[in-house]
């Protein structure tokens, strides 16, 4: 199973879009690593995480290639990982969908945050679009791979965020970005199901910043979760930790970043970045 | 005055995200100038053409110094030229420092237009009070001053519901004609044109269909020659005056490197994405 992240950054980007802080600035003139657009991941080139409006730009710069991608999870509605709107160039005549893939484009998320794609087909036709509500806890086949979603201590009222698991052919990988510390239900449920994972990506916006737990993680409340995940076994020290979803409010140049993940069992993100397990 | 092009593909980018038609697959085979990003472009680093979801991307990559863009002026409100997701970004929670006030430009129908929700975006309380956004609402053929800038909104042959203009920019005896998301020009627009005599020492023309003859919404070869000639007729341009094809769709069947001999012999350059031109 293979992890390419396309975007490793949290809403408003790094250097953020508007954003003169020292932070930004640094970024902006060290370039490379330190330039972060929003988040998006891709599974084994098939299975795709999140879709806003950074996507064209992981075509340019990252190769990403969505001719024959036909499955997206949606964490949540909130703009930084959906940008419906784009969605729109799957309509014919914006887009000649390769013959050799007839197959529908499916898009899976809550009820909630299948919203805006709803609205946007309610002004325009796009047959392709196959909408599919996850239904948490409830695992679901998308081509070969077995998809759990999970409630996400995230602005869970206003948009029912999910985060996701996926596997295949005995390797597992939990996504876990917008979410604070994992919910009850979710560790009833990994113990229950005796839940195993190689390789575990967590929010970390918050980085530093003490106790923050809810809403979004940082490096306290990631290790909480590995921590906890260790103890019930869905994960050992086999298993990949990986740390994602950064704010130029919190998070220090690449280079320090990895010193610091390092030093805490972490694996930090940049964006192009490949691991395969 | 320097005109700088970011993004010079239609609505779908170039190649289109999800595409396999021949002409994608080419401009992905050859890359560099054939890789067009979403429309925008900015004048003398300061006034910024439209705010397409690729700007962002400009920033990053291309040198666009978007922090510091005090005005832009928003053709219409398709979402290949105006982007809401990242304006709640320019607040105090996201936006440090010596931040200065981003107005845009547009008309009340593009403000307005229910598809998009730009105008209740910006206007919405919550970022309202922070005083970093504006809206002004422009109407074509009634000059405006940007930055010491001379602004002319000209009405466009486009979908109407997206309340489209498209402008030119004077300064100091020098004159840009930016218009893209439109067909061979309307009647009024013409009309203005031939009773006040802009002069365009550049002219940068929508030609969104290529080597296709359709020339109303958008244009192509034909229509932007069309335009051209008549230009050049009533005064507006000269043969000094140079003219840019931008604005392509991948339906336009033919790629950067492909379109330049044809340009080339109509007399056209062709813009690419960080192509810029001093005049």
């Amino acid at each position: 199973m293979k992890i390419k992240f396309f975007g490793t950054a949290a809403y408003e980007g790094i250097p953020a879009v508007f954003c003169k802080c020292e932070r930004c600035m640094k970024a902006r003139e060290l370039g490379g690593k330190d330039i972060r657009t929003r988040s998006q991941s891709m599974i084994d080139d098939k299975i795709l995480i999140d879709f806003n409006e950074d996507t064209l730009t992981h075509q340019y710069k990252f190769g990403l290639d969505m001719r024959y991608v036909n499955t997206l999870l949606i964490t949540h509605k909130h703009e930084d990982h959906l940008y419906a709107l784009d969605l729109g160039n799957l309509r014919g005549g914006f887009s000649h969908r390769p013959q050799d893939n007839p197959e529908p484009f499916t898009i899976y998320s809550s009820k909630k945050s299948l919203a805006p794609i709803e609205k946007l087909l309610e002004r325009i036709n796009i047959p392709l679009i196959n909408m599919q509500v996850a239904k948490e806890f409830e695992p679901f086949n998308a081509e070969g791979y077995k998809i759990t979603a999970f409630p996400a201590n995230h602005d869970y009222d206003n948009c029912a965020s999910l985060f996701y698991s996926v596997e295949k052919d005995g390797k597992s990988i939990l996504y876990a970005l917008d979410t604070g510390y994992f919910y009850d239900s979710v560790w009833e449920y990994f113990e229950k199901n005796k839940c195993y994972f190689d390789l575990v990506v967590l929010d970390c916006t918050c980085m530093e910043e003490d106790n923050a737990i809810n809403w979004h993680m940082g490096l306290y409340a990631n290790n909480m979760v590995k921590d906890k995940m260790l103890s019930i076994g869905a994960a050992d020290e086999k298993t990949q930790f990986v740390i994602n979803h950064f704010s130029h409010n919190h998070v220090p140049d690449h280079k320090t970043l990895c010193e610091i993940a390092e030093k805490t069992g972490f694996i930090a993100t940049y964006d192009g970045m490949e691991i395969e397990f | 005055m320097k005109l700088k092009y970011y993004g010079t593909a239609a609505a779908e980018g170039f190649p289109a995200l999800f595409c396999d038609c021949e002409t994608c697959n080419r401009a992905r085979k050859a890359g560099g100038r054939n890789l067009r990003k979403r429309s925008h472009a900015c004048v003398d680093g300061k006034i910024l053409l439209d705010f397409g979801p690729d700007t962002y991307s400009s920033y990053l990559y291309d040198g666009l110094d978007l922090p510091n863009i005090k005005n832009c002026l928003i053709t219409h409100s398709h979402e290949d030229h105006f982007c809401i997701s990242p304006i709640p970004a320019k607040t105090s929670h996201y936006a440090h420092g010596d931040i200065e006030p981003l107005m845009f430009y547009m008309t009340k129908t593009a403000a307005e237009d229910e598809r998009y929700n730009i105008g209740k975006t910006i206007r919405a309380p919550h970022i309202a009070k922070e005083n970093v956004l504006g809206l002004t609402e422009i109407e074509p053929f009634a000059p405006f001053d940007v930055e010491g800038y001379k602004v002319t909104a000209y009405v466009a042959d486009h979908d109407k519901l997206s309340g489209a203009v498209f402008y030119s920019l004077e300064k100091d005896g020098k004159g840009l004609l930016y218009a893209n998301d439109t067909g061979a020009f309307p009647a009024s627009t013409w009309k203005y044109l031939e009773e006040n005599k802009p002069f365009f020492n550049v002219v940068s023309l929508d030609c969104c269909n290529g080597v296709l003859t359709y020339k109303s919404s958008h244009m192509g070869l034909n229509g932007c020659s069309e335009v051209k000639g008549k230009l050049i007729e009533i005064g507006c341009a000269d043969e000094n005056t140079v003219f840019i094809l931008h604005h392509f769709s991948h339906n336009c069947r033919v790629t950067y490197d492909e379109i330049v001999p044809l340009a080339k012999e109509l007399g056209f350059e062709v813009a690419f994405d960080t192509m810029e031109i001093e005049f």
